[in-house]
């Protein structure tokens, strides 16, 4: 009896390290995500042919690519990757799929490069961290003469850092407006003041953007005519939101946040459930939330380019567009892949044509590659529309690392304003010694 | 202690030379003024005692696990090699990545490849692991040296030495404890003390964004990071101090606004006359049956810029169709808010203990009070008080020590919002060091000033429980109250 015990506290002792050891592993991804069948929605007409599929000859290489793209995307990425599979007999590929939302890409990547994708989706702005933290592969120059001739020239230069291309864009990542059609006429959403006007019975928010987010802020200043990093954009120390101009605009974000019709989102879109229920009448945000918008607002669903607003700068009236810097989502190869080649080369067909068409036609993805970029404006999605003609007026994202430091002290201002903070809200001089601190700390050099 | 096989007999034996309840230093140098031959030379070749006195796979057993030993300082198993690691550790990788152009003979394109550099995280580990495992081996060394003497000791009594068969039948046996032990101590060596090891140590290089081991290797930069962390001039002293600040306010009202609430309510309960007091207790625990992180949650969506709180209150007509509370939005909101969902969350555990020692009061000294003609008052602060703060002084530190590092409430609650100051650096008004360490870390990738500032952290709550304890009435008088 009593070695009974003894056998089972030891029986104890062993299951609890077991259990120690099982705790530590699998912190990836979900496994049934890659495990599920997934339904390929490729529509069948799409207009550029799929690249023909050859058999593999006999002495095929064999080549393990893992693949790291959006929950959105996993549904074509499967067929996308087989095709590409499909059109190279040299190659015998067997590719893992697996779940990583596209702002996550360098934080997941630099958790451990060991286990990082060979290819993986991500947005730019992350660029210069990717490059910097050396976890990125500099593409190779035929693929950059290839690219550079078919894509378009800004969102080619939004993946180069020092001349050098290290990934393949494939959208533009820029936001836009949203609308209501049964709220806003197309001659109303051209100019946010008029909007901010208007009564509209039964809405309570005239218009909804995250202002304390550094990536929306931004059209404000950038559009009100302040630069940040130098003209060119690539000056560290230059800032010039600390000026009369910079508190004129910050007068003006005060004046929407007075009229109580402005709403702040918190950045998880919670928007959408007010455009549902008709308590908002406009949203500014991107191609990701196109399809969930398009559900909430059914046939009253628009979307247009970001409208013109109207500051008040040394007792003149100043009417600009709001205009954000404007960036893109691209796939780039993993630094230390073992398949440097192939990864590249499945990196340029998954922006190739075919893939952004048929990225077009089931996500409403606006494209980058000249030829669909052209088939997109006769497409018909506002979304897609709103995108391209907003794309064509955004300001060139700054390439430098010192972005990194823009972020949060920029995303303070917006918060400020919405918290109607003394900080902002007491007079000019104030908001001037404000704006001076978060100028200090984007031009910070540590 | 005595040494099992030798206790055993009987009492006319030779008197035993070695003591072993000495320190471990003179332990051995007994034995080496004891033993032959063959247990001196046992401290250079392992198990040859026990060899010679015919412990045959005892004796295998050391020397084998002292062969390997030495192939693994000088030759290595795989990527683990003692000497090359040791010296990794010193230097911390010297070659750093090269990029180069190479023809890829399938598609007949260039590849630029990058021959990666050391990687100075994986050294720092590597070395980690030889430090552990060389100590392993000198742990091993004085077992053998005492095993060689145990031998040696049996057989000057003319007895045999213990078999391994009586060695393995006493591990579920008699030493139970030690098997029992054995894996548990592995699992904590290799998922606590390991990384707990390299976690410090990378406090004193710069490994951070710009040297992480990939891109550049990183190096032993002394005590650089803890001056900038301290420092008051940089962009990360100004940020600790008031983070500090703010966290040590945090910690005092989290504490005892929770103490002194769950001591009210429980007192409340425990009224005499009051019905249904298991029903209340019942009441107050059930916030106790939701896990933290969804009550923490849902009091976010509930308090949040256009929650549920402020839907309702306009749905009211208190607040305009879209005016808000604004309780998340400027710092001194955001900062009460936080200590009262926290008494939220915490009052019912200490109510539920407090309960316990209420109860645990002697009833007598109160009948005693009550006849000198004490008041209620008088009793509550001559009797009660005193007699929860000594039993929970303990509880009230650890209370305290938990709330610095109180990473839930505030990181699931208001994320360290809200940042309305830009010279704070990477943080906001409710910020306290755990989560901005953390913030640090993911954001921002500066391992090794997280690194330093959990270390400051750490011997911040160290000093304070151990001086707040020693003081404690259940420190110096244990024997007091019972």
């Amino acid at each position: 009896m009593k070695k009974g015990k003894r056998i089972l506290a030891l029986l104890l002792a062993m299951v609890m390290c077991v259990s120690c050891f099982t705790a530590c592993g699998n912190s990836g991804s979900d496994p049934e995500a890659t495990k599920k069948p997934i339904q390929a929605t490729v529509p069948p007409n799409t207009v550029i042919k799929a690249p023909e599929q050859v058999a593999n000859d006999g002495n095929a290489k064999k080549v393990e690519l893992k693949v790291w793209a959006p929950t959105e995307e996993q549904a074509i990425l499967k067929t996308l990757c087989e095709t590409f599979d499909g059109a190279h007999p040299e190659y015998d590929i067997t590719f893992t799929y697996e779940e990583c939302a596209e702002p996550d890409a360098f934080t997941t990547v630099s958790k451990d490069t060991a286990m990082a994708a060979d290819v993986f989706y991500f947005a730019n702005d992350q660029l210069s961290n990717l490059v910097e933290g050396g976890y990125i592969m500099e593409l190779s120059s035929v693929i950059q003469e290839r690219v550079e001739a078919n894509l378009d020239q800004a969102a080619v230069e939004s993946c180069k850092v020092d001349g050098k291309l290290y990934s393949i864009p494939f959208t533009a990542n820029v936001w836009y407006l949203f609308y209501n059609t049964s709220m806003f006429s197309e001659e109303e959403v051209k100019d946010l003041d008029v909007m901010m006007a208007k009564e509209i019975p039964g809405c309570d928010y005239n218009f909804s953007i995250p202002l304390n987010n550094g990536w929306y802020i931004n059209g404000f200043f950038l559009g009100g005519g302040c630069t940040l990093f130098g003209p060119e954009g690539n000056d560290p120390t230059q800032c010039d939101w600390a000026s009369d101009r910079g508190v004129a605009i910050v007068n003006y974000l005060n004046k929407l946040q007075a009229t109580n019709k402005l709403y702040k989102d918190n950045g998880q879109a919670d928007t959408i459930g007010l455009l549902a229920e008709g308590k908002c009448a406009s949203f500014c945000t991107g191609s990701w939330k196109a399809l969930d918008i398009k559900e909430a607002l059914k046939e009253n669903y628009g979307a247009v380019k970001l409208p013109q607003f109207t500051y008040e700068y040394n007792g003149e009236k100043v009417t600009k567009n709001i205009t954000p810097f404007g960036d893109y989502k691209s796939i780039g190869v993993k630094r230390d892949t073992a398949y440097p080649a192939e990864a590249a080369l499945l990196a340029e067909f998954l922006t190739g044509d075919y893939a952004q068409e048929v990225r077009l036609k089931a996500r409403s993805i606006s494209p980058t590659y000249k030829t669909i970029m052209d088939m997109a404006d006769k497409y018909g999605d506002p979304a897609v529309t709103a995108g391209v003609a907003q794309t064509s007026t955004v300001i060139a994202r700054p390439t430098i690392p010192q972005l990194a430091n823009y972020w949060s002290p920029a995303a303070t201002i917006g918060a400020c304003v919405c918290g109607k903070n003394e900080k902002v809200t007491t007079d000019d001089a104030t908001t001037l010694e404000f704006l001076q601190s978060i100028v200090d700390m984007i031009t910070a050099t540590k | 202690m005595i040494v099992s096989s030798v206790s055993a007999s009987g009492t006319s034996l030779p008197r035993r030379k070695v003591d072993f309840d000495c320190n471990v230093f003179s332990v051995i140098a007994q034995i080496f003024a004891c033993g032959d031959i063959f247990t001196k030379l046992s401290f250079l070749i392992f198990g040859l005692s026990n060899l010679v006195r015919g412990q045959i796979i005892k004796g295998l057993i050391f020397l084998g696990t002292e062969v390997a030993f030495f192939v693994y300082l000088f030759k290595g198993f795989g990527a683990f090699c003692g000497v090359k690691d040791l010296k990794g550790l010193v230097t911390l990788g010297e070659v750093e990545p090269i990029q180069e152009k190479v023809l890829d003979p399938i598609s007949g394109m260039e590849v630029i490849q990058t021959i990666p550099g050391d990687d100075s995280s994986k050294f720092l580990l590597y070395g980690v692991v030889s430090m552990l495992i060389i100590a392993a081996f000198i742990l091993l060394w004085k077992a053998n040296v005492k095993s060689a003497y145990i031998a040696q000791y049996a057989v000057e009594r003319g007895k045999k030495p213990v078999s391994i068969f009586r060695d393995i039948t006493a591990l579920f046996d008699k030493n139970l404890h030690n098997t029992l032990l054995f894996f548990p101590l592995v699992g904590i060596l290799a998922f606590t003390i390991t990384p707990l090891i390299y976690m410090i140590l990378a406090a004193f290089t710069n490994f951070d964004k710009n040297h992480n081991g990939i891109n550049a290797t990183f190096d032993w930069v002394g005590l650089k990071n803890f001056g900038e962390v301290l420092g008051r001039g940089g962009t990360y002293g100004t940020t600790f101090w008031r983070i500090l600040g703010w966290t040590i306010i945090w910690a005092i009202f989290a504490t005892f606004l929770c103490y002194i609430g769950g001591m009210l309510l429980a007192m409340l309960i425990n009224r005499r006359g009051l019905k249904f007091k298991s029903l209340w207790r019942t009441v107050f625990v059930m916030s106790v049956a939701v896990p933290q992180f969804v009550t923490l949650l849902t009091m976010r969506t509930f308090i949040e810029q256009n929650g549920t709180l402020d839907t309702f209150l306009r749905s009211l007509k208190i607040l305009g169709k879209t005016e808000t509370l604004g309780l998340l939005d400027t710092p001194l909101n955001a900062r009460i808010s936080v200590i009262l969902v926290n008494c939220w969350v915490g009052i019912p555990y200490t109510m539920l203990i407090m309960t316990g020692i209420l109860m645990n009061i002697p009833a007598d000294l109160y009948e005693s009070a009550k006849i000198d003609g004490a008041t209620k008052y008088v009793m509550f602060f001559k009797i009660t008080l005193p007699y929860m703060i000594f039993v929970t002084t303990p509880h009230l530190i650890q209370q305290f020590i938990g709330n610095i590092n109180n990473f839930n409430v505030i990181y699931l609650l208001t994320g360290g919002g809200p940042s309305l100051d830009p010279t704070m650096y990477q943080s906001g008004s409710t910020d306290l060091l755990v989560t901005w360490l953390y913030k640090i870390t993911l954001e921002k990738s500066d391992y090794c000033f997280a690194s330093a500032i959990g270390i400051c952290v750490f011997i911040i709550c160290a000093t304070l429980s151990l001086i707040t304890y020693r003081r404690s009435g259940s420190y110096k008088n244990e024997e007091e109250f019972q």
